[in-house]
């Protein structure tokens, strides 16, 4: 009942601030090519907090959306880039199909840069904070990134490679006797054919579980990780093994991979509760 | 059938008609074709309209949707990626852009230049590989190439407005069109784009570049069809309809009018009545005409009954006209219808026939005696005698008085002959004394026997027949005399010179001459009447009484002589041919008494002539037969001044007591008694005692036949007051005044040169 109650509230809130919402900002990448993110100018001193979204998303996914608006509502200051994944503006999510010529790197590179920007813009202590495989970058990132202006990473849904295993293996050592141009259509993450050059998709595949929990393991930045109780994507061990990295591990009952429903608001209060803890540390 | 006024008939009304409600029909089907085709003209023209806007709508539909479907392409992020990174172009040309939201472009090419207008590698379309001169946004292909597809451009940019190239599209417009199912009145297949010179279009002006054929009108095709055939079906339905109800009519209607008129034409006209009634006996198919038909039976049958009636009436009539009123038997009209009607069925063949003539004896002397009643019964009794004795074929015929016949086709002359002596033996068996008759009643029969082939042959038959009923009446014959072939027949009945003579004589009384011999009254030896002896040209000679008499009486003809000879001396008398105050002793038959022409012209000369005396010397045979009745006639004649004489006195059969009746004055002895008187017999002296006899009872008694002086005195010594005879004076041919002398005839003897007929005359009169 409580927190039937507090939905109501949380949708009557982000329907008043609407009005304030985001504004479109374009920063050229590292690559060259023209790269969008939505931001929202917080409170001085309130802190920043950098949205990455998902797998082929946008930074205006739905679940990444909803901590935006709660976020801003709450006076922080939110970053929402959209990776280019090698298209100039991109504005809408890829296909599974769609030529994906862009690497981690690449990505890496622009998650830099838009924090960069948010730490030319914002004020206050900054926030990571990724979603599924945002999450992944932002552990990628902030591993190969340590800056002292971050002073927690919220990792959602944060979970095992995907394919994992000796699957894993096997696709690595298929993919590594291709030519690194040609195009390949293989499983990557929730993609069953994803489409992309034998170079490309072989950098993703180096990511495996045991590379991303020893990134976990050297972070020098708090890690919280939410998890989705009903996510079919979480292996059994996957939180164990995340909290034995280090990663502070907190998992929803009976919410998705997305977070959505009532669940983006217990999300939501989660994120909250994260950043008010560690602003008081 | 040729009908006198030639009104149109029910067939030809009915054929007429038919080609009316043809015409009708056709004309209304040519109408409604009319129609059809006006009404197909406004669909074309109104689907040409609608056509013409359709592809404009359908154009700038197309045109619309390529844009922006282009302008999809042109926001699709990889499009930006390709542009950005070509590196896999011909993969995404190939595999991407077909999962490119934009269907409007199917089919179409695409081609991405870059932000100088160059085609990524090189162009791979058939689009241009560079990109056209200006910002067009619509261009017709180049001449020589393919005519159906529209060329669209659009740049690209990113988010920051900075123009990153361009994207191209190939249109396959009839294509789209066509698959857009929007084009209701075009033809899709027509559509085809004519290059334009400049090989710039505008949006609006691209209709003026198509070419196109305008849709079938399918809806309307089937409805035109629809109507063709709904106007067909109902033409064949008001056609068939028509052509039954015009053959039920022929067949029910005009085919039995038809008959009906013909048959009442034929009726009408006196064809084959009978078959016509039979015909018309027959049911009609229809109930107006049967109720016709039975009127006009009724009316047919009505008419045939006053037909029959009238048939019947005019049979009567006929009947009447044929039969003899008194007796019942057929008459001579009928006699001489049915002889002409043996003739014909004999058909130019001889046919052998037997005519048998009746003739009641005295009959005049029974009618006169017993009156005509008692006639009247006689003659019914001879015909019902002789219509028992005869065949039911045969038939009894009257042809006059007491005159009858029969004819008896194929009779030969035993048959004849047969029947003849049959009907006289039921005649003489029959009692006549039942009409209280005191004598018996004989009946004269002559038969004639031959073969006619030709009407005219009757005449001869006739005479035959008469001359064998002459002969039959003859004293002393068995009553049936058969005529033979080689027998001659009486000169009086058949055609002669004399017969023709007279004949003429009667036609004209001027061929009549008159020789006048003197009547002398003894006491004074004067001759106070001349007797007109009658006298008729025959050639070059002259036919005496002896002649003409005989054809006279048996012709019946006494009457006319007598008509004839005092219409001719009243002529002498005006002339002054006979002078005045000579007497004149004039023949009459009895007959003539009852003429009442004859007693106008007696009366007339009696009149007119008053100093010429007049003596009728009346025949006393004749006077037998028609005497009694004449009485009242001699009377009147007698108070006109005429005296009275019966002539040839004593030749004849003159009951005393009948005689007695008559108001004759003088007996005139007929020579044959004169000549007795000299005579010392018992024939001598009983006419001697008879004169003596009449001249007591108060006649006075003429003397006929004196021929010398012994006649004369014996006549004088009797107590005759008149003589006649050659010795007293011959007949002469004129009547001089001195003929009328005193004493002369008694003192000369006559000198016999006057006339030499009349002293044969006078010779027959002695025998």
């Amino acid at each position: 009942m409580k927190s039937i109650f507090r939905a109501i509230l949380t949708a009557l809130l982000l329907f008043c601030a609407l009005p304030l919402r985001a504004e479109t900002v374009h920063l050229t990448m590292p690559s060259g090519i023209q790269g969008r993110a939505a931001y929202h100018a917080g409170r001085p001193g309130q802190g920043a907090v950098l949205l990455l979204h998902g797998f082929l998303q946008t930074g205006d996914f739905s679940t990444l959306r909803q901590l935006y608006d709660g976020l801003a509502e709450a006076g922080y200051t939110v970053l929402a880039p959209t990776l280019t994944l090698g298209v100039p503006d991109r504005k809408e999510s890829l296909d599974c199909d769609s030529l994906h010529l862009n690497e981690v790197g690449d990505e890496v590179a622009e998650v830099q840069a838009w924090f960069q920007w948010l730490a030319r813009h914002g004020t206050g202590p900054i926030y990571v904070l990724g979603h599924s495989y945002g999450a992944r970058l932002m552990v990628i990132w902030a591993s190969g990134h340590p800056d002292d202006r971050v002073r927690g990473l919220l990792a959602v849904s944060l979970i095992g490679s995907q394919p994992s295993g000796p699957r894993l293996d096997a696709l690595r050592r298929r993919i590594r006797r291709l030519p690194p141009t040609q195009l390949v259509r293989e499983p990557l993450s929730f993609c069953r054919r994803y489409t992309a050059p034998a170079a490309a998709y072989l950098g993703y595949l180096r990511w495996d579980d045991r590379r991303m929990l020893g990134a976990v393991a050297h972070l020098r930045i708090p890690l919280d990780v939410v998890l989705g109780g009903a996510d079919p994507n979480l292996r059994r061990h996957w939180p164990a093994r995340l909290d034995g990295a280090g990663a502070r591990v907190t998992i929803l009952p009976k919410a998705s991979h997305f977070m959505n429903g009532l669940h983006q608001f217990a999300l939501l209060d989660w994120v909250l509760d994260r950043l008010h803890g560690t602003t008081r540390s | 059938m040729s009908h006198p006024a030639a009104k149109l008939s029910l067939t030809e009304w009915s054929r007429r008609l038919f080609l009316a409600v043809l015409l009708a029909v056709l004309g209304v089907a040519g109408w409604g074709l009319g129609q059809l085709q006006s009404i197909d003209r406004e669909v074309r023209g109104h689907r040409a309209e609608e056509a013409q806007r359709e592809l404009q709508n359908a154009l700038l539909s197309v045109q619309n949707q390529a844009v922006q479907s282009l302008h999809k392409l042109v926001a699709w992020d990889e499009t930006r990626q390709q542009l950005y990174d070509p590196g896999y172009y011909h993969y995404w040309l190939a595999d991407r852009l077909t999962q490119a939201d934009t269907a409007v472009l199917s089919g179409r090419t695409v081609q991405l230049y870059d932000r100088l207008g160059h085609a990524l590698d090189g162009g791979l379309s058939g689009l241009p590989k560079a990109l056209p001169a200006g910002p067009p946004n619509v261009l017709l292909a180049p001449a020589g190439s393919d005519e159906r597809h529209l060329f669209i451009y659009a740049p690209v940019s990113e988010g920051d407005g900075k123009l990153i190239g361009y994207v191209g599209a190939q249109v396959d417009l009839p294509h789209v069109l066509s698959s857009l199912n929007s084009l209701s009145y075009t033809d899709p297949n027509s559509l085809h784009l004519v290059p334009s010179t400049s090989g710039v279009l505008s949006g609006k002006s691209l209709l003026d570049h198509f070419r196109y054929e305008i849709a079938p009108d399918t809806d309307w095709q089937t409805l035109r069809r629809q109507i063709l055939n709904t106007y067909l079906g109902l033409a064949l339905v008001v056609l068939t309809g028509f052509l039954i109800q015009f053959l039920f009519l022929h067949h029910k209607l005009a085919r039995p009018l038809k008959r009906f008129a013909e048959k009442i034409y034929r009726l009408s006209t006196g064809g084959t009545e009978l078959q016509a009634v039979q015909e018309l006996s027959n049911p009609m198919p229809l109930a107006e005409l049967e109720t016709v038909r039975q009127a006009l039976q009724g009316y047919r049958r009505r008419l045939s009954e006053a037909y029959q009636n009238l048939e019947s009436r005019n049979a009567a009539f006929r009947d009447q006209a044929r039969r003899d009123a008194m007796t019942g038997v057929l008459n001579r009209r009928a006699f001489e219808e049915d002889w002409s009607t043996l003739i014909e069925q004999a058909g130019g063949r001889p046919v052998g026939v037997a005519l048998l003539l009746f003739d009641c004896d005295h009959f005049k002397a029974i009618n006169d005696t017993y009156g005509h009643g008692t006639g009247d019964h006689v003659l019914k009794a001879i015909c019902y005698v002789l219509g028992q004795v005869m065949r039911s074929v045969d038939h009894l015929y009257r042809l006059g008085g007491d005159e009858f016949a029969t004819l008896l086709p194929h009779a030969d002359e035993g048959q004849a002959m047969r029947l003849a002596q049959r009907c006289q033996k039921a005649l003489e068996a029959h009692d006549f004394r039942q009409y209280k008759l005191k004598e018996s009643v004989s009946v004269s029969i002559g038969v004639a026997v031959d073969e006619v082939s030709r009407v005219e042959e009757m005449t001869r038959l006739q005479a035959r027949a008469d001359t064998a009923m002459y002969r039959a009446k003859r004293p002393g014959s068995a009553r049936v005399h058969m005529h033979g072939k080689s027998e001659a027949l009486d000169s009086t009945l058949v055609a002669s010179p004399e017969v023709s003579a007279l004949y003429r004589a009667l036609a004209d009384p001027t061929r009549f001459n008159f020789l006048y011999q003197p009547l002398v009254r003894l006491s004074d030896g004067r001759a106070e009447y001349h007797e007109v002896l009658t006298r008729i040209g025959l050639g070059h000679g002259v036919m005496g009484p002896e002649r003409f008499l005989e054809i006279v009486r048996n012709r019946r003809l006494e009457k006319d002589l007598d008509l004839a000879v005092l219409t001719r001396l009243r002529q002498h008398l005006r002339e002054g041919t006979i002078p005045p105050g000579s007497g004149l002793a004039i023949n009459l038959f009895a007959q003539s008494l009852a003429c009442t022409d004859i007693l106008a012209i007696l009366q007339d000369m009696a009149c007119a002539h008053s100093d010429n005396p007049f003596l009728l010397e009346i025949t006393e045979h004749a006077l037998n037969q028609e005497g009694a009745d004449l009485a009242g006639p001699m009377l009147a004649l007698r108070q006109v001044g005429f005296r009275l004489a019966l002539d040839d006195f004593g030749k004849a059969y003159s009951p005393l007591s009948y005689l007695a009746e008559l108001p004759v004055q003088y007996l005139k002895f007929d020579p044959t008694l004169t000549r007795q008187l000299h005579r010392d017999d018992t024939r001598g002296r009983m006419v001697t005692r008879f004169a003596r006899l009449m001249h007591e009872a108060g006649y006075l008694l003429m003397a006929e036949g004196v021929e010398s002086a012994q006649h004369l005195a014996r006549v004088r010594a009797l107590g005759f007051d008149y003589a006649q005879g050659y010795f007293l004076g011959r007949p002469a041919a004129s009547l001089l005044p001195q003929m009328a002398a005193t004493g002369s005839m008694l003192a000369g003897a006559p000198d016999g040169k006057n006339d030499p007929d009349a002293v044969e005359e006078g010779h027959q009169k002695a025998q």
